[in-house]
């Protein structure tokens, strides 16, 4: 049955498609390469002998090779033609169909293995113009590959025989399946003619792929409605990017699904919940992508923990492959493979704008007490003597006081303070004892010998969503531990928690989520003893290296603009207004 | 060093805006909040790297691309004079720039004012990279310490107001 198909485009949400078989002819320009969703039923027709040795040649290869090298692209673009070939494709079981074509494209392949798959050998393929080099040739076919190597972990093999990245408009992307239009190219020096590219535009363009080619399997394979729940589709395949990314390099710069980078939004009053329907969505890029991705990654990191989490993901997209899943068969897949109740996460997370504020509001700490008068008294005189005299008894010091002037006044209580032992706090204590069952002994002594510390610590839940609690305990050893309270903790009792800790070491600092693995929007009221969280700009001047250069560089821009001549002694940092 | 400041506008108004999103918005983030430390209202925008590196382009390439200070000074004075405040009695509160800095895939630009408080309202003008991506969207974040007040700057917004009340 087709869900949501029938409603008006107003621009937000896409598309949403029902699965067919398509045969396509396409009648292009004899010197054309065509990119296209399907397979070439009639490569004879349209490519050379050498062209089809080089693709069989692929198949086989760890590193991409030439169908249609740079040079032979550059030659082909040159030339012109008034004949015309077709070349005819083949595709079952998709959602939609796409092509390119041009006489400019250089042509790379690469045979991704997937063996006891459907289709063992896809080919990840790449189409691009000279304008695209040097980077396409470098990471564009390999960023395919890598895409399936890791969605296919985290999902089904990939349903496909091909698998493609056509280089599109600038700085965009777009999904169809099998084929992708990506954009990013390198810049051309306007004096050298040479062609460089930025950080930003390569990893762009690795990240732009790893999502588009992800389409592939949420939504073309896994076919969510993106008219009604953009997150479904864009949420999972940013969580899976996400995921791609950190398996490409270490410390690769992801735009989103890292926990501490959506919590500025969740503060903001422009958002809706992630269920909103998608013509109705604010903050499209939050919303849809952003806040669902990091909603996964907090549930396979801190929630419910890779195994669980990722044996349940698998188990969700297998069963709604080539199927139209909701948001509740998400939600149920989930819970039913994992056997984790996740409601309360559902709820805050999916049809909510709650944020994450927890903080840990206080820490008691008591030690055990052996109710025994000949230890406990002592240990009490003491403490009470560490208290401060009375500020009114101290300026009384030098007035007479009655029970001087009238020593009779003064008996036994006069002579022995409050924490005298007595025969009567010694029956007290020893009857106490009597009356502990053997077990109650035994605790109690062996705890008085180990010497444990009691703990309260008080969380206080002030943002609205309710999350599992990492701790760090730090000892006065200098040793610390980490210790994660599952978010059951709240199930009674939303707003406020106490969890008690027994402890042979003294505790001299406790930590919530040191790791920013929660999305904690005020890290303020994350550690007792308190930690003062300096603001960016406080932490800009004071670790910045490269603060005076640019204090120097902000003076001479700003008397550049005002017409002054710049003056190269001035080292004086600009000051801020009001100094 | 060459400084491109006063001809950056008018390549600025010239580029061609012919961007087409299928998927990807184009957004920065505006924080304003109130430091009791130190006695400063700070401005943080936080910007995607790569929007900047296409608007400024050539620019930003002549100074050694982004990942160089001269090249975040220079995006840093063009950008922080497209944002301002005023009080509602119209006087303006004057930012000065205190520095920006690359961090992963952002820019962040740091300005900030020697006021005593936050003001209750203030006015607000946002074109931020608006004049070189048409749908830009600049989302602002106002922290007024109990609660967070956000606004929205896209399309042709000009001047906002932005209250506590």
């Amino acid at each position: 049955m087709m869900v949501g198909v029938n409603k008006q485009f107003v621009g937000t949400g896409e598309f949403t498609l029902e699965f067919g078989d398509f045969e396509v002819h396409i009648t292009v320009p004899a010197d054309h390469i065509v990119a296209s969703t399907g397979t070439l039923q009639n490569p004879n027709a349209v490519l050379t002998d050498e062209q089809q040795d080089r693709l069989e040649q692929a198949q086989d290869s760890d590193t991409p090779v030439f169908i249609v090298t740079p040079q032979e692209a550059m030659a082909n673009e040159q030339e012109g033609t008034d004949e015309t070939v077709t070349w005819i494709f083949e595709a079952e079981n998709v959602r939609d169909f796409a092509w390119a074509s041009s006489r400019k494209y250089i042509w790379d392949a690469l045979g991704h293995q997937q063996e006891g798959a459907a289709y063992p050998v896809v080919m990840a393929m790449s189409f691009y113009p000279s304008e695209a080099e040097p980077l396409w040739s470098q990471y564009s076919t390999h960023a395919v590959a890598h895409t399936m190597d890791v969605y296919s972990d985290f999902s089904f093999d990939y349903p496909y025989p091909t698998a493609i990245s056509v280089n599109g408009w600038e700085n965009g992307g777009m999904e169809y399946p099998m084929i992708t239009f990506n954009g990013y190219r390198p810049v051309e020096d306007e004096e050298t003619g040479e062609r460089t590219y930025s950080r930003r535009t390569k990893y762009g363009l690795i990240s732009v792929i790893i999502h588009e080619v992800g389409h592939i399997y949420f939504p073309m394979t896994v076919n969510s409605d993106e008219r009604q729940w953009t997150w479904m589709d864009e949420g999972l395949n940013t969580f899976l990017q996400f995921m791609a990314e950190r398996e490409w390099e270490d410390d690769y710069p992801s735009r989103r699904g890292d926990p501490a980078n959506i919590t500025n939004y969740m503060l903001s009053q422009n958002q809706v919940p992630i269920m909103t329907n998608s013509e109705s969505v604010l903050q499209l890029g939050n919303n849809a992508y952003g806040k669902p991705a990091t909603a996964l990654t907090i549930l396979r990191e801190t929630v419910m923990g890779r195994e669980l989490f990722d044996f349940a993901f698998k188990e969700y997209s297998e069963r709604w492959m080539f199927k139209r899943p909701t948001p509740s068969d998400l939600f149920r897949t989930l819970e039913d493979a994992s056997a984790v109740d996740l409601d309360w996460f559902w709820r805050g997370w999916f049809y909510t704008t709650d944020h994450v504020d927890i903080a840990l509001s206080d820490i008691r700490e008591y030690s055990i007490s052996t109710q025994d008068p000949e230890i406990e008294f002592p240990i009490q005189r003491q403490e009470e003597a560490e208290e401060p005299v009375s500020l009114t008894q101290i300026r009384n010091a030098v007035l007479p006081k009655r029970v001087e002037e009238f020593p009779e006044l003064e008996d036994l209580y006069n002579e022995n303070d409050e924490f005298t032992v007595s025969n009567v706090d010694r029956n007290e204590y020893t009857s106490f004892r009597e009356g502990l069952e053997d077990w109650e002994l035994e605790l109690l002594d062996q705890s008085i010998a180990d010497g444990l510390m009691v703990y309260f610590l008080d969380f206080e839940n002030i943002g609205g969503l309710v999350m599992p609690l990492p701790i760090r305990l730090e000892y006065a050893n200098g040793e610390s531990e980490d210790i994660m309270l599952p978010a059951e903790i709240w199930r009674r009792s939303p707003h406020q928690v106490t969890r008690l800790f027994l402890s042979d070491q003294a505790i001299v600092a406790v930590e919530l989520d040191p790791l920013f693995q929660i999305a904690d929007t005020d890290r303020n009221n994350n550690r007792i003893p308190q930690q003062i969280q300096r603001s960016r700009i406080e932490l800009y001047r004071s670790n910045n290296p490269t603060r005076d250069l640019m204090a120097d560089l902000l003076v001479e821009l700003e008397q550049a603009e005002t017409g002054e001549e710049a003056d190269a002694g001035n080292d004086v940092p600009l000051q801020s207004t009001g100094e | 060093m060459r400084l491109h400041s006063l001809i950056l506008f008018a390549l600025l108004a010239v580029q061609p805006a012919v961007q087409v999103q299928a998927h990807l918005e184009q957004t920065l983030l505006t924080t304003v909040a109130f430091n009791s430390r130190t006695q400063r209202l700070e401005v943080v925008h936080q910007i995607y790297a790569h929007d900047v590196e296409h608007a400024f382009g050539n620019l930003v390439q002549a100074e050694g691309g982004l990942d160089n200070v001269p090249a975040q000074a220079l995006v840093g004075v063009e950008l922080g004079k497209t944002f301002k405040l005023w009080k509602l009695d119209g006087e303006e509160i004057p930012l000065a720039l205190v520095g920006a800095e690359l961090e992963a895939e952002f820019l962040y630009i740091y300005q900030e004012a020697g006021i005593t408080a936050i003001p209750e309202s203030m006015r607000v003008e946002h074109g931020m990279l608006r004049n070189y991506w048409p749908n830009m969207r600049n989302y602002l974040n106002v922290d007024y310490g109990a609660v967070i007040k956000s606004l929205i700057f896209s399309d042709n917004d000009g001047v906002k107001t932005i209250t506590n009340e």
